[in-house]
């Protein structure tokens, strides 16, 4: 059973009853650390961008600044995780960027990804409707992005912003 | 946009019982949000995602148009004056493609990059000028792995590389322990070893899913021109055959075991519709479009 192919079309539902879009946490900001630099301790360093530096940064990555607050992290072993925020489709999406001393991405891991949330989702109601949709089965409701699928959406603002990332760090550490 | 909203604790939902133990990773690759979900001990789980990530960034790197170092911008620069020896999971994916051309009719066509450069929705690369009567029968698969253009071309192999990825990903999930997994490249979805819901964009209100499809192992694709209002994600559905964009506003989402054949799929059924029926069942496929009306056309192999 566990190796067979299967799929099933459901049922339409009424067009008011479509499921509201979703949000996934992936990782915790301890996490993404433990995974990026494993055996490291973390030190919060909480840095301003002065007018001038932010200037700086957006000429040479070519990428605007939209927050002056740097969320960084300094390793035990002198490596650096960034935490930032870009503008998904609607909605904000918060990653980590691994940067190792001598200035290159060890990784980069998304943390949470959020679209439109919808009030529909929290209603037992509506949710009700989606139950013996199929013969046999009771439609779970499992709205997480990693079951969407969909038109490729571009993920070119997290590109701009490792961008961005990189010309903060020269400008701060180098 | 609030900006308070985003400073918000972080929410989650799922109540589906059979994936709340999983593990859940993400990562930007092949220019799109690349997900994964598996399920087994944390330690296993943890070690068999990275792999299965570091398989995506190997294609991400060889197959990638944007990028002039990749081995797909190597052939676009000189498989038209000798033939150039390509890595193991380039050529399959050639071969899948030159396939796929083939039982299409050239519905589905690797080669129109110089037409999707010609109108902007790729940037155009470091390479030679193109014959513009170049198709996919100029693609010579000499074997042993080396490739030659007879007439100069570009290939691009985003989507079918795309789908290559994600079966790339699932096969290392499975050599790595995992017990069931469920991946995302940007909308083309595996999984093995569970059922899931696979839920859809409403092309009528894209705010809002549609629960679709019941799928245990197996691919899911969908290919929409919903995103294409903007110039970050300009329509690239071209149909080869009848040399036209395709605008109506629909979405078609195709189901077939493996995610390479779902995803290029998509591309032909939404030009041909009902016609890639006999394609569709050679392939053990099915398909599903949904009208902006919501008026919907099950096409099943």
């Amino acid at each position: 059973m566990h190796n067979r192919y299967s799929a099933n079309w459901l049922l339409p539902v009424a067009a008011l009853v479509a499921a509201p879009a979703c949000a996934t946490t992936y990782m915790t900001v301890e996490q993404a650390q433990k995974k990026f630099f494993p055996t490291e301790s973390f030190k919060p360093l909480s840095i301003a961008l002065s007018v001038e530096q932010s200037k700086l940064i957006q000429k040479t990555s070519g990428i605007r600044v939209r927050d002056l607050n740097i969320n960084v992290w300094r390793a035990s072993a002198g490596d650096w995780v960034y935490i930032d925020q870009v503008l998904g489709k609607h909605e904000f999406i918060t990653y980590a960027v691994a940067v190792k001393n001598d200035g290159s991405i060890q990784g980069i891991e998304i943390l949470d990804y959020r679209e439109t949330w919808g009030s529909e989702i929290r209603n037992p109601k509506w949710r009700a409707q989606f139950n013996g949709k199929k013969q046999g089965a009771v439609l779970k409701l499992d709205v997480d992005i990693v079951n969407l699928s969909g038109a490729t959406l571009s993920c070119r603002h997290i590109t701009d912003g490792v961008k961005r990332i990189l010309a903060t760090h020269e400008i701060l550490f180098k | 946009m609030v900006l308070s909203e985003f400073l918000q604790p972080m929410k989650s939902y799922s109540n589906n019982d059979t994936s709340s133990n999983d593990t859940l990773r993400a990562q930007p690759w092949l220019g799109t949000y690349v997900s994964i979900a598996a399920q087994g001990k944390q330690a296993v789980v943890c070690n068999a995602i990275q792999a299965a990530f570091d398989a995506i960034a190997t294609v991400h790197h060889s197959m990638s148009f944007q990028n002039p170092c990749s081995e797909l911008s190597d052939l676009n620069r000189l498989a038209q004056q000798r033939p150039v020896r390509v890595s193991a999971p380039v050529y399959r994916v050639l071969q899948a493609s030159v396939a796929l051309a083939k039982v299409s009719n050239g519905c589905f066509d690797p080669t129109i990059a110089g037409r999707l450069v010609q109108d902007r929705v790729l940037p155009p690369p470091n390479a030679n000028q193109i014959d513009e009567f170049a198709n996919w029968k100029d693609i010579q698969l000499l074997g042993n792995r080396y490739v030659q253009f007879s007439k100069p071309l570009w290939l691009d192999l985003s989507g079918i590389a795309k789908g290559f990825a994600v079966d790339l990903a699932i096969q290392t999930l499975k050599k790595n322990g995992v017990q069931a997994a469920t991946v995302n490249a940007g909308g083309d979805i595996r999984l093995f070893g569970r059922q899931q819901t696979v839920f859809v964009r409403n092309p009528h209100d894209l705010s809002k899913q549609i629960p679709l499809l019941e799928l245990e192992n197996g691919a899911v694709a969908t290919s929409a021109n919903y995103f294409t209002d903007t110039d970050e994600n300009p329509c690239a559905l071209f149909d080869a055959e009848s040399q036209r964009y395709l605008q109506q506003p629909c979405s078609v989402t195709v189901t077939a075991p493996r995610a390479i054949w779902a995803d290029a799929l998509t591309k032909i059924v939404f030009a041909k519709r009902e016609r890639c029926l006999p394609l569709l069942k050679r392939l053990n496929a099915s398909a599903m479009l949904i009208n902006q009306d919501g008026s919907r056309l099950q096409i099943n192999g």
